[in-house]
């Protein structure tokens, strides 16, 4: 029998936002825990209204849970109002849908979807009453996992997470699943251990205890050493061949607060071939593959008909590539031109042909245009392989005032390798020429244009991996010299913090030493660090002190091109070879093409993993598979 | 356009919900029920959809009232059925009624709530204290209420709470559980909460509650008319 968690509704209605706590949305799924083989608590170390809008965990609840045997459950972190009532009045952290304690969980999953959320996985662990490291954690507490982008550098959570799942889980999860069950009603052979080490041998699996880390005398890292025979050398990720075919939920989950993306979603495809240099997403999710027009149309019938949602978004890394998006457009606004179902587009690539679909789908609400140059001058766009120019921008941004739009949102990185003072003039230079164009094209003075700049950190499996990040000072520098050059009130200018930044980048390049400044971390009451009002960065910094660690050594210094990173063993099935050729290319400013229309540029993806790129209009490249819409 | 009013329930996970988060779940559940809902014209459409009343974070009600335009009459019965099919845990639809497309407005004609107010109480204060307190209040022709303007403290409005709590107050204890029967009339001069009720019984009458711990579940709403509660069906 399982425990239940019942929340005194009184004190449930003293917390902001209650409806976070108590489940009960549209589609959700429960399941009685004695009916059922496996059980599953897919946790999100953020607040609800994050951890509902991601796509990924959605996917992976609805794909267990069509299952008769496993039951799938939410689990997302309180924020510190309700986190309060709970301590205090000793109530564990449980799931949404039967209310049971996490720890009563066969297998509890984080989502790693960015650094600044680690400190909420421990306290989550915690509140959960299961030991934060894996060694202290018993054969009665649940399997620990975790997947997601930030499981390509699963380093600095080493010694909390028992198995990281590398890739796309869709095929991968159905077989972690059966591997599970088998391995209870064979009377658990081997203990935890035992399951660990048939988990280690699947595909994308990685079982962080089954290696020593080796360091030199002065403390470099030298490489994993793995300690069971089951533990592979390299860990490469799953990945979904037919992406046409692969699961998706129709029946979405409906949450009854609003949320950041209240809407129902359709995936056009997944992966970017653009090869911009500071993405890691872009290099993760490769290949591309793309869904049918006809297959999508009919999911988002099929999605709108069981949510309810009036707004359907096109999603993807960058949907305005979806190479049969006009015909797409025309077949969604003819579906449902009897109802009232609007759609959007959350990315849009900096070319005229994107502001006429936004102009389609956009018929009535014209909300502002988002661009992103991601730099002010052509340099450093070609450094950062952003195959952009000027010329593109203004374009895009004449067409838009041309047909009504007042707003254009424009975003930028700072910080980014070879970056001078000149590049950030570019960027407030960007700015003037696009109010100016306004001003010319509409004769009117009320346009407006926001300049969003955030701070590049190197994240690991990109081009810039070995680039170190700049000090917080010299951040802070250039932030307020591009301020002094804005001065017109009809642009405004918002920049990240450039601590976050510093510190998002000490985890992206880190190993497994920033385990024990994450504790300490922890301990000092740190968490929800995504979130200015709670980021408390001297605390932080404390952090590193008690741990002994100096944060320069993983963020800001340069890394040679041949020394051992702390993530060689982790692959998205790119090589490091191409990677090093490709910061080599940045330096000289030398571009590299989108191996989706023209060949491929070598990363190794499709070859290593027996994938290929799937575009629906593309004719037939190089062990590239085309379909005609 | 047919002017369908609807009885629902918001109780369950519903009952957590702000009243524009209501709303748009009550928004969600009549698209998917495939309802000829009417929308108004304009550059953003929305339902034509209004309630009785905005019921707060926390508050259960036994009985919500709301009213939406059809393009066509559907029988109420399968409007029902279609909707329950589609509702969320903590919302149903008791029955309905179409009603003139002149008649008021519902907002206009809801005046009179019941509320039960339950909440902690101090141990051993037993009912026949109570009582006298409950009487103390009934007997009082006047009970003021300072409320401080949550904007500018120094705003401070006297309200007087007999206006309102027009019929005697009832309740009991159970062990360290207070429970009472509180009916709310708005006035030209607007309403008091329930909450603020449950404050001055404890401020003003000794009764020793904790005035930020009450859960309130409204069990009924009406258009009250003289001594009479009416129920917001009887439009005439
Ligand atoms: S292997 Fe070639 S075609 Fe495939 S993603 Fe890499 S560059 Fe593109």
């Amino acid at each position: 029998m399982s425990r239940t968690v019942s929340i005194d509704p009184i004190l449930l209605s003293k917390v902001s936002k209650p409806a976070r706590y108590v489940g009960g949305e549209w589609n959700s799924v429960v399941k009685s825990h004695d009916d059922v083989k496996l059980t599953v608590a897919y946790c999100f170390p953020d607040v609800y209204e994050v951890a509902m809008s991601h796509l990924g965990l959605r996917i992976l609840y609805a794909l267990l849970n069509e299952r008769d045997d496993v039951a799938a459950e939410r689990v997302y972190a309180p924020w510190p109002d309700m986190e309060e009532v709970m301590r205090q009045k000793g109530y564990p952290l449980f799931s949404l849908e039967t209310k049971t304690p996490v720890a009563d969980f066969d297998m509890v999953g984080f989502t790693l979807q960015y650094e600044m959320s680690f400190t909420n996985i421990l306290n989550m662990l915690d509140l959960a009453g299961i030991p934060l490291f894996s060694k202290d954690r018993g054969e009665d507490m649940p399997l620990v996992a975790a997947g997601g982008p930030c499981a390509y550098n699963a380093e600095p959570l080493a010694d909390y997470v028992d198995v990281f799942f590398l890739g796309e889980s869709e095929e991968s999860t159905q077989l972690t699943a059966d591997t599970i069950i088998a391995w209870k009603e064979q009377g658990k052979p081997g203990g935890k251990k035992g399951l660990l080490k048939q988990l280690a041998q699947q595909q994308g699996n990685y079982v962080p205890a089954f290696y020593d880390a080796q360091y030199d005398e002065q403390g470099n890292f030298l490489g994993l050493v793995p300690t069971e025979a089951e533990a592979k050398e390299h860990i490469e990720k799953c990945v979904v061949a037919d992406m046409e075919h692969a699961f998706f939920p129709t029946k979405p989950l409906v949450p009854n607060i609003d949320i950041v993306h209240n809407r129902a979603v359709l995936e056009l495809f997944r992966g970017c071939s653009r090869g911009c240099r500071f993405c890691q997403a872009g290099m993760l999710y490769r290949p591309v593959r793309e869904k049918s027009p006809q297959r999508l149309v009919q999911l988002a019938k099929e999605i709108v008909a069981n949510s309810g949602y009036d707004e359907i978004s096109l999603m993807s890394l960058s949907s305005a590539d979806y190479s049969c998006l006009p015909e797409l457009v025309d077949m969604l606004l003819d579906e449902f031109k009897d109802q009232k179902v609007s759609v959007s587009l959350p990315s849009l690539r900096v070319d005229s042909f994107s502001v006429d679909i936004a102009k389609k789908v956009q018929q009535v609400r014209k909300s502002g245009l988002t661009f992103a140059p991601e730099a002010g001058t052509q340099r450093l766009r070609d450094v950062i392989n952003k195959g952009v120019t000027e010329e593109n921008l203004l374009k895009a941004c004449e067409n838009a005032f041309q047909n009504g739009w007042s707003t254009v949102k424009l975003y930028f990185m700072m910080g980014l390798p070879t970056e001078t003072d000149e590049d950030l003039a570019g960027i407030a230079d960007l700015a003037y020429k696009v109010l100016n164009l306004y001003r010319t094209v509409t004769k009117k003075n009320n346009g407006r244009v926001t300049v969003s700049v955030s701070s590049f950190v190197p994240k690991s499996h990109t081009a810039f991996q070995w680039f170190g990040q700049l000090p917080v000072e010299e951040i802070q520098r250039k932030q307020a010299y591009l301020k002094s050059l804005i001065r017109d009130k009809h642009i405004s200018y918002h920049y990240h913090d450039a601590k976050t930044g510093y510190l998002e980048a000490t985890f992206a390049r880190g190993d497994r030493r920033m385990g024990q400044v994450l504790y300490e971390a922890w301990k000092l009451g740190c968490k929800f660090d995504g979130w200015t009002e709670l980021f408390d960065y001297d605390k932080w910094m404390e952090a590193f002190a008690k741990a002994g660690v100096d944060p320069d050594y993983f963020a800001a210094r340069q890394r040679d091109v041949n020394e051992p990173l702390p993530w060689d063993h982790l692959s998205n099935g790119a090589s490091k070879a191409f990677l090093q050729r490709e910061w080599q290319k940045a330096v000289g400013g030398e571009l590299t093409h989108d191996c989706r229309h023209l060949s491929c540029t070598g990363c190794g993806v499709c070859p290593n993993l027996g994938v290929e790129i799937i575009d629906r209009k593309e004719g037939a490249g190089r062990g590239k598979t085309a379909f005609s819409c | 356009m047919e002017r369908l009013r609807l009885a629902v329930k918001k109780d369950g996970a519903l009952q957590f919900l702000s009243h524009l988060d209501f709303a748009r779940a009550v928004r969600y559940v009549i698209i998917r029920a495939r309802l000829p809902i009417a929308y108004s014209e304009g550059f953003n459409p929305h339902m034509k959809l209004s309630f009785a009343s905005a019921l707060g974070v926390g508050v259960r009600a036994d009985e919500e009232y709301l009213d939406m335009e059809l393009r066509e009459r559907l029988p109420v019965k399968d409007v029902v059925e279609q909707m329950n099919a589609q509702s969320p845990d903590g919302f149903v639809v008791l029955g309905g009624k179409y009603v003139d497309a002149r008649a008021p407005k519902l907002m206009a004609m809801a005046n009179y709530a019941v509320y039960r107010l339950t909440g902690p109480v101090q141990a051993g204060y037993g009912d026949d204290a109570l009582q006298k307190a409950l009487q103390a209040f009934n007997d009082a022709s006047d009970v003021m209420y300072e409320k401080v303007s949550p904007k500018d403290a120094r705003k401070v409005r006297l309200i007087n709470v007999k206006h309102h709590v027009v019929e005697p107050l009832s309740g009991k204890t159970d062990g360290e559980t207070l429970t009472l029967r509180v009916g709310i009339l708005q006035t030209d001069e607007g309403a008091i909460k329930p909450q603020q009720v449950w404050e001055v019984l404890g401020k003003q009458f000794g009764i020793p509650l904790d005035a930020d711990m009450m859960l309130a579940r409204r069990i009924g709403i009406y258009h009250r008319r003289g001594r009479k509660n009416q129920s917001l069906f009887e439009t005439i």
